[in-house]
């Protein structure tokens, strides 16, 4: 082993080591850029770093609060009232994602007065989104979090995306292959001098007018066939494309299950955790006021048809004892879109998100609560 | 347990340990590589570590016996017979069977023979050949019997080349093994070198352009007639950086255990020539075709037609030695035919085929790299319908004329920096010139290309290729 006496191998092993080491500090975010997941964390956390201190409410929650709620208009009616807003929303976030946020929240934000996590039914059936969330989280994870990382992502020797959970660089993967896929987004990051506008991405919020009424989303078996007509006027083919996308993954992933008059938490210890940790992150979060939970709406096709039959008493299993304690305030707007006189397809913009009719009304509501939290008299 | 896996890398760092203390007691050391060796086997399925065991006894006791009990010929005939028999029931039998049930099916349909479902023992195709190689070797008179049975086990379980190669003849082993040599500094740079960039050549190359491909030979009709040109190009990088990536990596892990494997692959895609293609590609199958089946057919000395007749045949059972399919069989007859005809043509234009000029060099260079690419889509293609559909899609685009979009504007770029990096490394490959590098620049291309590992890899570790044959 002669070649090991020389500096060559272990110099090499030490390049390695050092990038890992760079991208667990600020300097990581050198690489952000839009688009993958890791760039719009590290934009976040950048615009953050520069007004973080001054926050006095935020909302959390995945791309459901991203699109559930009109953030600009929001921050703008918080800070007539002298309070500095921002939306931490991160598409594709989970339990993990919420995890790191609840902790940056308790170390960089003394004057939070209130915080609105915003979820969906469909966030309730598993623990989290798997290595895809790695991705997201990994600009805010420090060396020693792989223990409590990998409760969420556990390592899977044959699968090189979970290396993420302890290796800092293993965690770029996501943006590394996002960016490399397209020599124009490879351009445009290594122009990382050309950061967002930070009010951008505090209070960035995803737009649109497009409604699902354009296409029959009645049943699953109408969402999935082709030969029915598509009213162009109402949906484009886009967003029938994307909604038929969604619809063909919740046939794919399979029937309904049924949870009702089972004891989830003694049939898994997922649903133990699963239960320990939305309460513990609830009860972390570090606001003066209880942290209100919304639960927001999505396409009734869910529940209709893919989530297990049973999941709201689920959901009222983990939340009720916070809620009884006066540890959290609990606004449930899933159904909102379902009364009587209500068209659900105008308030959509796919299977899961809000388009701006809906967005308009879900952020009155919410105001409407945040206010009462926050003691801010209705005018 | 994969070369490109956690448990492996595990492995070779106790047996490399291993090694270093055994270093002066011979036995020992060779002792402990075999056991090494089987552990690594046995990480697949240990109970085919018998035919292992039955094929090195059965070879180490015909060398023996081969030149003192006299009827050399009949002592070959035992071990081919053998040999060949147990690759025939495992790797050919259901192919024979289920193309037998087609055969006569239509005409009695009640004629049915059940299939065996073996399950194909890794690496069989590539620790037979050797053994064979051995006992003709030693039918020829060119190689003095092993007397250490434990010599021979290794040789034929050496775990770097067990399950897919390269090919190493008996005397370059022994050779090789009887050197004792210690891999010098600069032999351990050039090894670590091969295995890096080896496994970037799988983990990144392959495994990504897998990604592009398998979509297009699971359901060519729903490619685009440029997608399905793109597939092909993409997979014959895809095959080459698989089996030359893993043979690398091979060569790479003998290096640092003193063993010198010959080379397998130089720069394919380079050739300007079939002839000179099956010179560069898997370069110790070749040879074995070569001296053990061509020359056994009587090779070049019984004149043109024999000769022909030779070269297909020969490339006919190499297509067959890949896998137990028709596929293979018309992949290894049409290399053989275009063997063939290439060797008419030399006669017919020596003009063509002698001159040096750019212009016809790089006309020749073309038409060697889509025979070899047309014949890939008969290698990859599950059955011979699906290459027949890609035929009919690629066909089209005389017709509908290209249609690129962003992936496939991408994939074309793709293909031609992959071309130019093969034209380039061809030059002045990569891994002789970093041997030879000072620690700051091995270091940098090495620790770059660890962290584009890293960083660019598919998220499933996915087998070699090649360890199906």
């Amino acid at each position: 082993m002669a070649f090991l006496r020389k500096p060559h191998l272990w110099l090499a092993l030490m390049l390695v080591l050092l990038v890992e080491l760079m991208l667990r500090t600020p300097a990581s975010a050198l690489l952000q850029s839009g688009g993958s997941h890791t760039g719009r964390s590290l934009q976040l956390q950048s615009a953050l770093r520069a007004r973080g201190e001054r926050l006095n409410v935020i909302t959390i929650g995945s791309s459901i609060a991203e699109y559930g709620v009109d953030h600009e208009a929001l921050g703008e009616a918080l800070r007539a009232q002298g309070l500095e807003y921002a939306s931490l929303a991160m598409p594709g976030g989970h339990l993990l994602t919420m995890r790191t946020l609840t902790r940056y929240a308790q170390e960089q934000l003394p004057e939070l007065r209130a915080a609105v996590v915003l979820i969906a039914l469909t966030e309730f059936e598993s623990i989290g989104n798997g290595s895809y969330e790695l991705a997201i989280a990994q600009p805010w994870l420090r060396i020693g979090d792989h223990r409590w990382v990998s409760e969420h992502v556990p390592l899977d020797r044959a699968e090189p995306s979970t290396l993420g959970s302890i290796s800092a660089l293993a965690g770029y993967r996501h943006h590394a292959q996002f960016l490399t896929r397209s020599p124009k987004r490879l351009a445009k990051a290594l122009k990382w001098w050309r950061r967002p506008s930070i009010d951008e991405r505090l209070w960035v919020t995803g737009r649109s007018s497009d409604s699902l009424c354009g296409m029959d989303t009645s049943s699953l078996a109408a969402c999935l066939d082709p030969t029915r007509p598509l009213d162009q006027n109402l949906t484009s083919v886009a967003t029938a494309n994307t909604a038929r996308a969604t619809c063909t993954h919740m046939h794919i992933d399979g029937g309904q299950g049924d949870w009702r008059g089972h004891d989830l938490e003694a049939e898994s210890p997922i649903f133990r955790r699963m239960r320990e940790l939305r309460q513990q992150q609830l009860r972390e979060l570090p606001s003066h006021a209880p942290p209100l939970l919304v639960l927001m709406p999505v396409h009734p096709l869910w529940e209709q048809e893919r989530l297990a039959v049973g999941v709201r008493d689920w959901v009222t299993q983990i939340h009720a004892p916070l809620v009884a304690r006066g540890e959290i305030r609990m606004l449930d707007l899933s159904r909102m879109f379902e009364g009587p006189g209500m068209r659900t397809c105008e308030y959509f913009r796919d299977m899961y998100h809000l388009n701006h009719a809906g967005q308009a009304l879900a952020t009155a509501a919410i105001k409407t609560a945040l206010w009462e939290q926050l003691q801010i008299p209705h005018k | 347990m994969l070369f490109n896996s956690w448990h492996f890398l595990g492995f070779v760092l106790v047996v490399l340990a291993l090694d270093a203390l055994l270093f002066r007691h011979v036995r020992a050391r060779r002792m402990m590589l075999l056991v090494a060796s089987y552990y690594f086997y046995a990480q697949w399925n240990w109970q085919y570590l018998g035919l292992i065991g039955f094929t090195t006894l059965l070879d180490f006791h015909v060398g023996q016996r081969m030149r003192e009990a006299g009827h050399p010929g009949r002592w070959l005939a035992l071990s081919l017979t053998l040999n060949l028999g147990i690759l025939a029931v495992f790797k050919y039998a259901d192919f024979v069977i289920r193309s037998a049930n087609a055969g006569i099916g239509w005409m009695a349909p009640e004629w049915q023979w059940d299939t065996l479902d073996l399950l194909l023992p890794i690496g069989i195709s590539f620790y037979t050949f050797q053994s064979i190689s051995y006992t003709v070797d030693r039918y020829r008179g060119q190689i003095e019997p092993r007397r250490s049975l434990l010599d021979y086990a290794l040789f034929l379980a050496f775990f770097p080349h067990l399950v897919a190669g390269p090919i190493v003849r008996a005397s370059e082993f022994f050779h090789e093994l009887d050197l004792r040599h210690r891999c010098t500094s600069r032999e351990g740079q050039l090894a670590i070198a091969l295995i890096v960039l080896g496994l970037a050549k799988k983990m990144i190359g392959a495994d990504s352009l897998a990604e592009f491909v398998d979509p297009i030979f699971a359901a060519p009709g729903a490619a685009t007639p440029i997608a399905a040109w793109l597939g092909m190009y993409a997979y014959a990088f895809q095959i080459y950086f698989d089996f030359s990536g893993y043979t690398d990596v091979a060569i790479g892990l003998a290096a640092l255990f003193g063993i010198r494997f010959p080379q397998n692959f130089n720069y394919p895609y380079l050739a300007t020539s079939v002839q000179e293609f099956w010179r560069r590609w898997h370069m110790t199958l070749s040879r074995w075709l070569r001296d053990y089946l061509y020359i056994s057919l009587g090779g070049s000395r019984r004149g043109p037609t024999r000769t022909a007749v030779n070269l297909f045949l020969t490339m006919l059972l190499g297509g067959l030695w890949h896998g137990a399919s028709w596929n293979f069989v018309l992949w290894g007859a049409l290399h053989g035919s275009y063997l063939v005809l290439e060797r008419i043509a030399m006669a017919a234009f020596p003009g063509f085929y002698a001159s040096r000029h750019r212009g016809v060099l790089l006309l020749r260079w073309l038409l060697v790299l889509h025979l070899v690419c047309f014949a890939w889509l008969l290698f990859r293609s599950p059955d011979l319908a699906t290459c027949a559909q890609l035929l009919r899609r690629m066909a089209e685009l005389f017709t509908l004329g290209p249609q690129l979009v962003s992936e496939t504007r991408s994939m074309t770029g793709l293909i031609l920096i992959l071309l130019f990096l093969h034209w380039r490394f061809g030059r002045s490959p990569l891994h002789e010139r970093l041997a030879d590098a000072g620690p700051l620049r091995y270091a940098g291309v090495i620790g770059g290309v660890l962290i584009a590992i890293v960083l660019l890899t598919p998220s499933h570790v996915t087998p070699f290729i090649y360890f199906r044959f």
